[in-house]
């Protein structure tokens, strides 16, 4: 009885591993989505009414995806902080440490960094299109790759804990 | 925040340093702030000019700093600005742009390599006007125009005649073009120009006083420094609407301004009773009304 509890446990915690890892692709995915409807977002703002950088900040960090808020909130508190000469550094600081992100969309926001508040709105606005596209195509791919990578993770995980299972039985 | 505190609060931390201790004491007086690539800052009082920190020459990242701090890392908010060689800030400071214009088919573009900045402190003086303001308000109010050369006190003649006719219940309307009277940050005015005032900044004084006079019913209309033809549409519909006038010109005294072709016009055209002529004397002000 108790080998056989055992065995179920094994299997459940196979199960939710491989489902762990399935949520976070999710994660990335809704994430990655949100900080290009932000970007896209600052972008028609900016172009509408030329609000000020520390403004845009703010109203972005009232978006609902947490990983997108927490990133403006942190340039905005920063920003206030440290002061208009520092910003590049304020967001920069922002890009490295928004956990969810991987290299290639890291840099293509790390470009921002030079190109807000440097330029004309149609410049940075140009700039923020670019970078959400960037991001959007990121989103895509996880998108894309998540029925096989849930196949992959769920397949491995169940299987290995099965192994176990046997092993323990 | 007053205007020195928000002009020390542009400058790089070591910079701010000199320049507080350079002025301990005297703040009031300073009117200028003259920022300039590889000299040491200047400031100008109502006695003179004189530097501050002379061993320690302003550097391009400076500029760039102050700029920043200026623009508040938004380029592209302040760009129109720019364009017209102005940034105004928090406090009312308006700072002055040097650099190389750029453009095409004679309009300018941006300003490139900012070389020096000129940052002008702006000051509340209550009461400065009292002395004259009989002149202009005895119970119905005469349509005056402020000459003075550059320098001579005419926006805070101005704002406080604003702030005292806005008390006597009159609905002024104020266009605020450079943003120097009301010094409007987020909405709010950072002077006192009356309870019964509406600023409408950053807008062309031809078109805001055209707008202005629509849309919002004034009494008086105000504005700052009538300097081209452009500018008179706007004079002459408000006299042709009964809207009593306010505003300043550059100038010596009324006869300098009679010599020259676009100003006489002004003054025969009708739209002023009253010239208030400033005259600096000795570092204090003297106002002479002249009934036009």
């Amino acid at each position: 009885m108790l080998r056989i509890s055992g065995c179920v446990l094994v299997i459940a915690a196979g199960t939710m591993f491989g489902w762990l890892r399935l949520d976070g692709l999710r994660q990335r995915y809704r994430a990655l989505a949100a900080f290009a409807e932000a970007l896209r977002r600052g972008s028609a703002e900016l172009g509408t009414s030329l609000t000020p950088t520390g403004e845009l900040m703010a109203m972005l960090a009232e978006g609902s995806n947490p990983w997108v808020s927490r990133f403006f909130a942190s340039v905005r508190d920063d920003l206030a902080a440290r002061g208009a000469p520092c910003f590049p550094e304020c967001w920069q600081a922002a890009v490295d440490g928004c956990g969810i992100l991987e290299p290639p969309e890291r840099q293509a926001l790390s470009a921002l960094a030079t190109a807000l508040g440097q330029y004309g709105a149609e410049e940075t606005c140009a700039a923020l299109d670019r970078c959400a596209r960037q991001l959007e195509t990121a989103g895509e791919e996880v998108r894309r790759r998540m029925p096989d990578a849930a196949r992959l993770c769920l397949g491995i995980s169940l299987t290995v804990s099965a192994l176990l299972a046997i092993v323990l039985l | 925040m007053n205007s020195w505190e928000s002009a020390l609060r542009l400058l790089p931390p070591e910079l701010a340093e000199r320049l507080g201790e350079a002025c301990a004491g005297q703040e009031d007086t300073i009117e200028e702030l003259r920022i300039r690539r590889d000299r040491p800052l200047c400031l100008r009082t109502a006695g003179g000019e004189r530097t501050a920190a002379p061993d320690r020459p302003v550097t391009d990242r400076d500029i760039r700093y102050v700029l920043a701090n200026a623009t508040g890392a938004s380029f592209h908010t302040a760009a129109d600005t720019i364009r017209k060689g102005y940034i105004t800030v928090q406090g009312g400071c308006r700072i002055g742009l040097c650099g190389e214009g750029t453009g095409q088919n004679g309009t300018v573009g941006t300003l490139r390599n900012i070389s020096s900045l000129c940052i002008r402190l702006p000051r509340e003086i209550p009461g400065c006007a009292d002395a004259l303001f009989g002149e202009v308000w005895d119970g119905g109010f005469h349509s005056t125009l402020i000459i003075s050369p550059p320098g001579g006190g005419k926006t805070t003649l101005l704002r406080e005649l604003v702030r005292k006719l806005s008390g006597e219940g009159l609905r002024v309307a104020l266009a605020d073009e450079r943003g120097e009277i009301a010094a409007m940050y987020q909405g709010r005015p950072q002077f006192d120009v009356g309870a019964r005032t509406d600023v409408l900044a950053n807008v062309t004084k031809c078109q805001a006083g055209i707008m202005l006079i629509r849309t919002m019913a004034p009494d008086v209309l105000a504005m700052d420094e009538i300097t081209a033809a452009a500018d008179l549409p706007a004079v002459l519909e408000a006299t042709g609407c009964g809207v009593g006038l306010l505003a300043t010109v550059h100038g010596q005294d009324v006869p300098d301004l009679r010599r020259k072709p676009m100003f006489s016009r002004l003054l025969t055209c009708g739209a002023f009773e009253k010239a208030v002529c400033i005259r600096k004397n000795r570092g204090d002000r003297e106002y002479q009304v002249v009934t036009l």
